[in-house]
């Protein structure tokens, strides 16, 4: 940890100016940013998204590093859960505040740095055109930089399960990039608090009888992404709360 | 031969204590009633129980005893994680709500007034 800090100084917000030259088609759009101990890269996520868009949220999943001083005096709206709970309950918090606030779309980006802030934009396009519901993004339709192989195995068998258990057939269902109407948004009511969500999400969809496009996006991963996302190990965890969850409906 | 004045002993405070404690529902003393009766009975006559249990086909009746008691256990350890997860979505809730009234109040109406 100490050599990855000495190579990557935090950048606070008083280090660079504050631009946010928002464009105002992207105003009813809210995008949820769900973070936990993402002090490295936050900063930069946050500074692409806000070129486009006037509502950033960021969902602080109880971080202890940090991440939310790396915000202040950012034009980003900070949700801070005073426990962590998971991505699946940051996800939700930033959609139930987006609803409230009277989003009419609500992009979910991941804060780890592996989204682009254009993909998003092509996305709600095709959404605002208002033929789908949803719109997710697909890694394998479009571009996985320097994906590791393990990863890719990983990430198929996980598609595989997910395509059976929702009845949604996608070529990625584990992209934290979608863009959701807000109709798709009310129908989401995740129980799941940790990285189950991500098949839960698809079963509401389907349960939803919602309309889903996929679009190709461009995943960059990093060492850091890649440090943060999942190992292999944590996967069977993620079954086994997905079983259980699917049982006591 | 002492150990079964013990055990019905046993039994007796357990019973006394249980329906005693106060918010309990009809159904659950009931229950209680019957299990420690149950035991009472086969610690007074520990051949009834076998002779259920070779009527059930298990050899004795320690055996039946044992069988049951992990059927009990495991439905309570499945009761307890149903409330645990119950209580998991609600624990959530609360975070939730914590944290979106807290933005509402204070930062979100400055960060919009900064624009």
């Amino acid at each position: 940890m100490s050599k990855i800090s000495a190579e990557l100084p935090l950048k606070k917000a008083n280090q660079v100016k504050l631009t946010c030259p928002y464009r105002s088609e992207n105003d009813d759009v809210f995008v949820i940013v769900p973070a936990f101990n993402e002090e490295r890269v936050i900063f930069d996520v946050v500074e692409g998204l806000s070129e486009f868009f006037r509502h950033v949220v960021v969902v602080d999943d109880g971080s202890t590093d940090a991440t939310v001083e790396c915000l202040d005096n950012r034009a980003v709206t900070l949700l801070k859960h005073s426990v962590n709970l998971g991505q699946g309950a940051a996800l939700q918090t930033g959609i139930t505040f987006a609803l409230q606030q009277g989003a009419q779309y609500v992009v979910t980006f991941d804060a780890d740095g592996q989204h682009l802030a254009k993909d998003a934009i092509s996305m709600l396009q095709e959404l605002k055109k208002g033929e789908c519901d949803v719109v997710v993004g697909s890694r394998f339709l479009g571009k996985a930089v320097n994906m590791p192989i393990s990863r890719r195995w990983l990430l198929k068998l996980a598609i595989l399960f997910s395509n059976i258990t929702s009845g949604i057939r996608l070529t990625d269902t584990h992209n934290g990039l979608r863009a959701l109407s807000r109709k798709a948004a009310q129908a989401l009511n995740f129980t799941q608090n940790g990285m189950a969500h991500a098949s839960e999400i698809l079963e509401q969809f389907s349960q939803a009888r919602l309309v889903l496009k996929e679009m190709p996006v461009t995943i960059q991963y990093t060492e850091y992404s890649l440090n943060k996302g999942q190992s292999a190990g944590n996967t069977i965890n993620i079954l086994i709360d997905l079983v259980v969850g699917r049982l006591l409906k | 031969m002492t150990f079964k004045y013990i055990l019905f002993f046993i039994l007796c405070l357990f019973l006394i204590y249980v329906l005693l404690l106060p918010k309990q529902t009809m159904l659950r003393k009931l229950f209680i009633l019957i299990f420690v009766a149950t035991m009472v009975v086969f610690s007074i006559n520990p051949d009834l129980s076998t002779a259920i249990a070779n009527y059930l086909g298990i050899g004795r009746g320690a055996d039946l005893l044992f069988y049951l008691s992990h059927l009990v256990l495991f439905f309570i350890a499945f009761m307890y994680y149903l409330k645990f997860k119950d209580m998991e979505i609600r624990f959530a809730q609360l975070v939730r709500h914590i944290a979106i009234s807290e933005t509402t109040k204070n930062n979100y109406s400055e960060s919009e007034k900064a624009k």
